[in-house]
Order: C-alpha cells, then structure tokens, then sequence
C-alpha cells in the first residue's frame, strides 16, 4: 500500500542545518581536543598545521557561537513547525518513549517478536536529539563561563569557574560518544540512507517497517497539513517579525558572549621593577676609589635604617661629611653644602618631617647622582627628616652611653684599630695616636669640638687612606664632643705615655720628654746655630716619614734608611741644600707625602751643617764618602756639546719617561742643565755620581745597557 | 729594555721558565702568551708590593696597584705560578708603555682580553651572552670576566668563599637585595642552604641568557620545575611537590606548554611561576607577605585581570587536585560525570549490541528461509 511513495523527509533548511551543525561539532571536538590533550603527537600536529594554540582557540571560539545561532535557530524552526504548522512535537519525551526502549531491548534480543510502535522519531533519534540538546546546553553554558569568568565570578563563587573547566570537558566527551557509538552505528553502518542529504527520497519499506505510526500518519494526514491563508498571514505579520527580534537579542547576546571580556587577552603580567644595573658603589666608583672603598663596606647595601642615628649631632653630620662632603662641601659641587646642619635646612635640601620633598633624598635617589649610596644610608637619612630632622637629640640612654666614653675603654681601641698603623710609631703628619696625650697634643682634635677637630674635617675631605665606621665614627664623634674624657688618672695616662716613648721613636723632636706630668712640653724648637746630626737628629725624622717608600724598596732609586746611602742616593748634596734634590721635591710638594715645616727646616738645617752623621763628624769630615763640593750650575763646554752629540739621546730614549716632567724622586734628566741641577752627576766623578752608582747597584728598576753606560762615565770623565 | 743580567743567568732562568710554562700548557689546556723582558714576578713585587702604590686616570680616578704578594699566590693562577706578564703581556719592561685608557672602566675592558687567549673554552660560552651582546652594543657597564671572577684573587669555583648572588649582586644591587629577602636567597644566606638557586642555577653563568631577548619568561617553569618536581627533595621540606603538574593541568600551564612546543620564539602573555609568586622576591606562600597568599591572592590576580573581583581567585586550585577532602564542588562535577559516562554509554553500547544481534539473527533466519 505504501510502495513507491515520495516525499519530503526533510526540508532543505533542514538538510544545511544539519551538515552546518556537523562541521561546527566537528571542528569544536578537534579544536577542543587538542587543547585537553596538547601534548599528544596530533594535538601538536594540528597546532603546527593551523596557527597555534591561539587561532585554534579562536576557531573553538567562533564555532562556539556559531553553534549558539543555530540553536537559536532551532528554536525557531521547532516554533514554527509547532504553531505555524500545527505538526505535532514528535521529539518530546513521553512516558511510552520509556516502554518503548524496554520492548526494543526484547526486541533486539528475541524475546519477542513484537516491535516497538514508533512514530516519526524513533527512539534512536529521540535520544541523539535531546542527548545533542543537553550537551549544547552545557557545552555553550560552560563554555561562557569560562571564556568570562570575571563576570561570572562577580556573581558567582569562584570555584564554579573549576567546575565549568571539568563539565566542558567530560561533556565533551559524552557528545562525541554519543556521536560515534549512536549516530555512526544507525545512520552510517546499519542503514546508509541519504534522506538527509537529497531531498526525496523514496518511503521504502524500511521506513514502513522503523516507523509504523508516523508512516501511516503522513500518508492518511497529508492534506490536514496544508497551510491556510490566515496562518500565513498572522505569521508574516506578527511571528517572524517576533522571531527575527528575539534572534537579534540573542545575537547580540552571542556578540557579547565572544566579546565580553578582553582583560586577560590584552593584558601582560607587570614585570618586575628593579633596575638592572644597580652597583654597589665601592665597585664601580665615579670617583676617587681610595678613601670611600672602606667606608661602604661599613655601610652595606640593607635596608632599615642604623637605629642608633637620632641627629644631625648623633650622626647624620658625620654620614653627611663622610658620603658627601667630598664634594659637598662649602661653595661645592651644584653649590650644595653639606657640612653644617643650618645650610643643609636653609637651601631646603631636608624639609624637617617631610622626607619625600627633600632635596637631598631626591637627589640621591636618581640615578643621574654621581654617586649612588647604600639603601641604609638613604633609609637613616630618611628616618631622620621623617622625625623632623632634630639638630641635637640624642635619647637618654644613649646620651648616657656617650657621656660615658673615654679614651680608656672605648677610644684607644678605635684608635688601635685604624690610626697607628700609620700614626702610631711612624708618627705620619706628625700625628701619634698611642696614647691619650700625644692624641691630645697632635691637634688632631678640638675638644668639645668635634665638627672642628681636624680628624674629621680630614676624613670627610675625601682622599684619606684609611675610614671610619659609622659606629666608629659617631663614638669618635661623641667622645670629643663630650670633652674627649681620658678614663684614666694622671699617673695612667703619663705611664701610657711613657709607654710609647719606649716603644718607639714618635715624633721627630721629641725625644727628651722627661716630665711625663707636662707632655705638651715636647714641643722642640730647632735653634740657629745648633748643630744638627744623623744619628741624633734626622734620623728619626726619614725612618718616620721616609722609608715606606725610601727604605729597602728604594723607590724611585732612592734608599734613606742609613746614613751612607742616603747619601749615595744622591739626593742630599752635604752642604748646599738648595741644590739636594730632596729639599727641591719637598719644595715643590709634587711628593705624594710631605714633611712636616718643622723637620724640613731640620733637615735643611742638617745639609747646610755639611749633612754630618754625628757630633764626631762635621761638615768638612765625611770624607769617607769624599763629599763632593757644591755642583755650579755653570756651563761646562765640553760635557755640553757630548749632550748634544748624543749622550742626551741616550738619556731622552731610557731615563725620561719617570725622570722628565714627572722628575720621580725629584730627579729630572730631560736636559743637560736639568742633569746637572738634579745632582745625580758630579763631573769629573763617575764613582761619586749617584746616577752611575744606581745603574751599576742594579737596584734601580730600569737599567742601562752596558754600552750607554759606559758613554755615560766617559761623558762624566770629561769633567768640564 | 736593556738588562744587566748576565746572559748565563738569563738562559738558566728562560730555560726554566719555558720548561714550567709547558707543562701547565699541557695539563691545564692553557696556552699563556709571554712578553719579553720582564719573567720573574719578583721583579713586579719591586714595586707593587708598595701598598700605596697608585695610579690614575685622566677621569681622575685613582686606582691602587698594589698587588697582595699572599693572595695572588694563593689565587688559582698564582698556584700555577704563571708570571704577572702573563696577563700583563705589555708591562715587561720598565718603565711601562703608558696606558692610554681614559677611565679605570676603559681599562678593565682592556684588560679582560687577556682572559680570552687561554679560556677559548669559557669565551666561545659567553660569546652571545646577555652581557657580551650589551657590551657589544656600547654599554661600558656590561660584566667581563673580572668583575665576576676577580683579578689577582681569582679562586676556583669550588673554592669561592663569596655568594655567587654577592657576586653578581656588585653590578646587580637592587636585585640581589630583593633576591636575599626571598625565600630562596634567606636560605642561603642566613642558613647556607645548599638546596636553594642562587643567580646563576636559573640564570645560567657563562651561557647567561637575558630575559629581554629570550623567550626566558615563557621557559622560566621548566628551570622552576627542575627542582620542584623532585619528590624527594620537596617533600624532604614537605613542599607540595605536584606544583608542576597542577600548573600545567591547568589554563595558564597548558597554554605555556603548547608555546614552549610549538612556537617557542614568541611570547605568551599567560602567566608563569614567577608572574604570581614573584621573580627575585619570591617569598614562602606561608609569609605575610608573599603574593600568592590568599589574602594578598586578588592584588596578584589583578596584574593581568584587572577587573577581578573577590571571588576570582578561588577560581584558581592552588596548586591542588579536587578530592573528597579538598575543593570538593568540583570533585562531584567529575565524579557525576564518572556515573553518567559509563551508564550512557553502556546503555547506548548495549542498545546497539542487541539490535545488531537482532539484525544478524534475522539475516540468518532470511538465509536460512532461502
């Protein structure tokens, strides 16, 4: 009866929706996929093939939407097939759906021969229906939350976001279950029809046989079904205008739903904001290496500010004078002063109580500075303005602490450990820090005094070898600002004293202090007509401020650690000062260390007495050296012209490098008068010559070659 | 130039010398370049061993020379006994050839050099590193071999007493002030930790990558992940030692896996380790004041999601797997999903199954009618 009948099984937009839909699961389940498996060798493929992760998400995304339209559109269809075409909703659910899969499982397994009554949807097809429609539910649900979960979390708890994450997934996965195991086993392997491909097929007896009622109902039916003029009418009129509204909403909602939220695709997690290239600054110095190296190793790069820091008198000057007042200092660099706490707080350079709108924080802290310093230094400065930046306000129990300091139990030490190296027996300045009175009496320090005192005006200056430590600083600081107490009796500090006599030769003249009661009486003045020896006299003065350098290292050739070389150094000429190249270098004050007045006056003295090495020996008796007379600086022809026949090219090619216009040990041998002046020749002399004697000692750095020295003796054979 | 040393002397000394300098060439691969002139050290000591030795700079700095007999000595090539001319390759004659750098900079950049005759080794590892390639772009500033490895106080690496983050921390302040506050350098500092990274175990030494032109930051998990995923060494400080995996279970993790597989020459903006815990300032999660501590979570957070809101960060698991103890919403969505799968698909299975049997039962009936 039903043989050879034709009809529509499903109408066109039906055909492209389905096959829309298919590519769009498709490509959702790849895309999809490769994102819960990255790893897996057709993951990586597929992101290597097709972008990256980022267009594939961005495919997943728009398939996303563009399975949201055509649930939309579904909708719509189902509506108007429902109220526009009154066909019954065949996809609903019923409870004979329910007998009906239990009649199938008898069916199928032969316990009876009665098949399900099924009409136009199968079972089959019910279920990949609503199994679809849940899964599209929950994909596109899940997938909004997780493509927005700022919005969703301003709503909802965040954990939901997780729970999204897990439900996307495994719905995922259910679908394409569904899909594979379902659809492909009843549509592709038990019966390949193309009713959803062509559009009329023929009712075969199969579809007699799969769906008895709905067969039935279509061929008895199929003239109830036809659509009157008025349904048409009321559905141009007011159904599709309400439709086409409600999907542009729902457009727009999809819009919204790709577009939402851009904050974490934009933007970048902030780096981290520390400057790369940020040395130390005893490392990389932009000045003077000498002089800060130890005092920054005092000041580490911490931050938190030294606690025992209150004032401008309890430390913060001293920090001040130390760090900056190298170049800081009155009419300094950029006109800033910072050695006295009232320019400091009249150029505004502290604002008391305000630290971040002062200058010298400020400035400090750019990286244009010259000098950067230490977090802690920055961080006690800023402690400082932020407290008002007291000139004088020491709490307490420090106040106590340093009222309480005195040379015997806290100065001595500091001195030990930084001073005496080089004023302790060396006496350097004529400055002996050993005992209390010889500190006292050095001047060093003003008492009561202490941005006064010399000690410090010296260590800030810059330049100085050896520094303080902060803590050293402001104990030093304190003590002398509270009297520079001694700590001692009378008769300890004359016995301290004493002590550093026997120890060693202090200060040059100061020999006999015999009245231990009066140290302040060592003062020697060097009277006219005295006469002056080595061993009493100038020895003491070169062995404390000479031999560093001019002992047996010999530096720049020339030795004064005795008697007899000092003289072969040939920088004292016994009895005519004005010509010894050691009075002309300290004259000059080009040698890095200089006398003091009183001892260059000594030794001044000393050579113009014919330099005798003790009362024994007077001027006209050191023959053992067979002292030369006074060298005139007259013209001498015949030495004149072998200069300038070639002898002063020997001493241009080997010697003038330290002795030209540097004149390294005050000798300079860059022409013949200079030669002459430098008293390293005697003519006539070559064995008095203190030049020959050096070459031929092999002690001095660079050497002649044997012939250029010998031209040189011969040239001072000449004599004239 | 000229020496008075007689040629006897010379010769037993040349001898002697070239004879040692062989053999350190032969056992430690070195192949020390000699000047003439000068060859015993003791000459230089002369002078150098003045402490107040100095010299200075048209910039107006001033440099000591003094050269500290003891620590030389005791340095790794003072063990060795290679001359002061070996480095010093234009000071054998006395006086020195002027130098003509301008500044104590210019002249540790001339002096490095040096470094490259013998270590062609290290030089070809540092050749395209961060700061070879800033030096080659004219930054004076850049590290050479001395400002890490001293000059005459050079150790061996094993034998170094200083930190190496002190170390890079000269030129590196500010970081390695941040670095010594972390988690990691209060550990190594404070308790000499041996366990923890100092600058060099995530940045490399030698090969020392920058993170300006490098995909560091996208790499940055796995030099994390080296030591993080050691069971034995976190759980020995009972440390969550699933950091890793979680991480990468998750959205940032998997997004920054997929970059470093396939398109590791670009840049992901999804966050890595040290994007939420911090990069040189890392603290413990446990600390007041670490930036993954729940509390200071949404500041984190709001670094790339600027418009989160309070309850953004427990979108986030913490590193942890949802159980029946922990984040359990989250547990019962799979643990539903675990149910429905199974009872589906064995259902649909089973549906095709029997309707496949049928069919077959059928078409052996069917043939057995024919």
């Amino acid at each position: 009866m039903y043989k050879s009948i034709m009809f529509v099984r499903f109408s066109l937009s039906d055909r492209i929706s389905h096959w829309i839909f298919a590519l769009v699961v498709f490509l959702l389940a790849v895309t999809g996929f490769t994102q819960m498996f990255p790893m897996d060798s057709v993951s990586l493929w597929i992101f290597n093939s097709f972008g990256g992760i980022e267009d594939i998400r961005a495919l997943h995304h728009g398939c996303g939407f563009i399975s949201f339209v055509f649930i939309l559109y579904l909708i719509g269809a189902m509506a108007y097939q429902a109220f526009i075409r009154k066909i019954p909703i065949t996809m609903v659910p019923t409870s004979e759906d329910l007998q009906d899969i239990l009649q199938a499982y008898r069916y199928n397994l032969n316990a009876t021969d009665a098949r399900p009554s099924l009409g136009r949807a199968t079972l089959t097809k019910k279920f990949i229906f609503w199994a679809l429609m849940w899964g599209s539910i929950i994909m596109l649900l899940t997938g909004f939350i997780l493509l927005n979960p700022i919005v969703v979390t301003s709503l909802l708890p965040g954990v939901v976001i997780p729970m999204a994450k897990i439900a996307h997934g495994f719905e995922a996965l259910l679908v394409i279950l569904v899909l594979i195991i379902w659809h492909a086993y009843f549509f592709l392997m038990k019966r390949l029809d193309a009713m959803i491909t062509i559009a009329h097929p023929e009712l075969k007896e199969g579809h007699r046989i799969d769906h008895p009622i709905d067969a039935v109902d279509l061929y008895d039916n199929r003239d109830l079904r036809k659509i009157n003029e008025d349904t048409i009418e009321t559905y141009w009129r007011y159904h599709l205008p309400a439709y086409l509204l409600a999907c542009g909403a729902l457009l727009l909602g999809a819009f919204y739903f790709i577009n939402f939220e851009t904050t974490s695709i934009l933007t970048y997690a902030s780096p981290e904001n520390v400057p790369v290239f940020a040395p130390d600054e005893h490392i990389h110095p932009t000045g003077s290496l000498s002089g800060r190296l130890q005092l920054t190793t005092e000041l580490p790069h911490e931050s938190g500010a030294i606690n025992s820091i209150h004032s401008w008198k309890s430390g913060i000057g001293i920090l001040l004078l130390t760090n900056c007042a190298n170049c800081h200092e009155s009419e300094g660099i950029s006109g800033v002063n910072l050695r006295d706490y009232q320019s400091v707080v009249d150029y505004d350079l502290v604002i008391p109580g305000l630290p971040d709108e002062s200058r010298i924080l400020t400035v400090i802290s750019d990286e244009r500075h010259a000098d950067r310093y230490s977090v802690r230094l920055y961080d006690t400065i800023y402690d400082w303005i932020s407290s008002g930046a007291p000139e004088v306000n020491i709490p307490p129990e420090l106040e106590e602490r340093y009222s309480s300091l005195t040379w015997n139990t806290d100065i001595r030490q500091i001195m030990s450990d930084q001073c005496i190296e080089c004023h302790g027996s060396r006496a350097f300045h004529d400055l002996d820090f050993r005992s209390y009175y010889s500190t006292l009496d050095s001047g060093a320090i003003v008492l009561s005094s202490p941005d006064e005192s010399p000690i410090f005006i010296k260590i800030g200056a810059g330049g100085h070898p050896g520094q303080f430590s902060a803590d050293e600083l402001l104990d030093l600081h304190e003590w002398i600002r509270n009297g520079a107490q001694s700590g001692m009796s009378a008769d300890e500090a004359a016995l301290e004293y004493r002590e550093i006599q026997l120890a060693g030769f202090p200060i040059a003249g100061d020999v006999e202090a015999t009245d231990m009661e009066e140290p302040e009486s060592t003062e020697t003045e060097e009277l006219p007509g005295v006469l002056l020896t080595w061993d009493d006299n100038i020895s003491a003065i070169f062995t404390s401020a000479c031999t560093m350098c001019h002992g047996s290292n010999a530096l720049g050739g020339v030795d004064l650690s005795s008697y007899e070389v000092a003289l072969d150094s040939g920088s004292i000429i016994p009895g005519d000062p004005e010509s010894s190249s050691l009075i002309i270098t300290m004259r000059s004050e080009s040698h890095p260390a200089l006398l003091s007045a009183e001892d260059l006056d000594a030794v001044i003295q000393w050579i113009s007495g014919g330099a005798p090495k003790s009362t024994e020996s007077t001027a006209g008796d050191i023959d053992i050296l067979q002292a030369p007379e006074p060298v005139e600086p007259e013209d001498t022809p015949g030495m004149r012209e072998l200069w300038d026949e070639g002898i002063g090219s020997i001493f241009s090619a080997s010697c003038t490098t330290c002795h030209g216009s540097n004149a390294i040990g005050g000798v300079d041998l860059t022409s013949y008068d200079a030669v002459m002046e430098s008293g390293s020749i005697v003519p006539g002399d070559p064995a008095g010559s203190s030049l020959i004697v050096l070459m031929e000692s092999g002690n001095h750095p660079a050497l002649l070659s044997e012939e250029d020295l010998a031209a040189i003796r011969d040239w001072i054979i000449v004599g004239e | 130039m000229y020496t008075s040393v007689n040629r006897g002397t010379f010769l037993f000394h040349f001898i002697w010398f070239s004879l040692a300098l062989i053999i350190v060439t032969y056992t430690s691969g070195f192949q020390p370049v000699l000047g003439e002139g000068f060859t015993d050290n003791e000459e230089c000591y002369v002078c150098h061993s003045n402490t107040n030795l100095e010299m200075a700079f048209p910039s107006g700095e001033v440099i000591s020379i003094f050269v500290d007999r003891d620590e030389y000595e005791s340095s790794v090539h003072g063990e060795q006994g290679m001359a002061c001319i070996t480095c010093h390759a234009g000071t054998t004659e006395y006086p020195h050839q002027p130098r003509t750098e301008l500044n104590y900079r210019d002249y540790s950049l001339d002096l490095y050099a040096i470094c490259t005759r013998c270590h062609t080794e290290q030089i070809a590892e540092i050749r395209n590193n961060v700061h070879m390639v800033a030096l080659a772009a004219g930054n004076p500033n850049a590290a050479v071999c001395t400002d890490c490895h001293g000059t005459h106080n050079i150790l061996c690496v094993s034998e170094a007493i200083t930190p190496m983050n002190r170390t890079c921390g000269t030129c590196h302040g500010e970081i390695n002030e941040l670095y010594e506050l972390s988690v990691h350098g209060a550990a190594l500092i404070g308790d000499g930790n041996p366990d923890v990274p100092s600058c060099t175990d995530c940045h490399g030494s030698h090969e020392i990558i920058g993170p300006s032109n490098y995909p560091f930051h996208l790499f940055s998990p796995q030099i994390c992940g080296d030591c993080h995923s050691d069971r034995d060494l976190m759980e020995s400080y009972g440390i969550n030692p699933n950091v890793m995996d979680s991480y990468v279970s998750d959205f940032h993790g998997k997004t920054v896996i997929i970059f470093e597989t396939v398109a590791s020459d670009q840049e992901t903006n999804k966050p890595v380790c040290i994007d939420c815990h911090g990069v040189h300032d890392m603290l413990s999660p446990e600390d007041s004041h670490s930036s993954v501590l729940k509390e200071n979570l949404l500041v984190t957070c709001q670094k790339c999601h600027p418009d989160a809101s309070a309850n953004f960060p427990d979108s986030w698991l913490s590193h942890y797997n949802p159980g029946p103890d922990q984040i359990r919403p989250v547990f019962y969505v799979k643990v539903i999903y675990w149910i429905l799968i199974p009872l589906l698909v064995g259902a649909m299975a089973l549906y095709v199954v029997s309707d496949f049997v049928r069919q077959w039962l059928k078409l052996k009936g069917e043939m057995k009618d024919v």
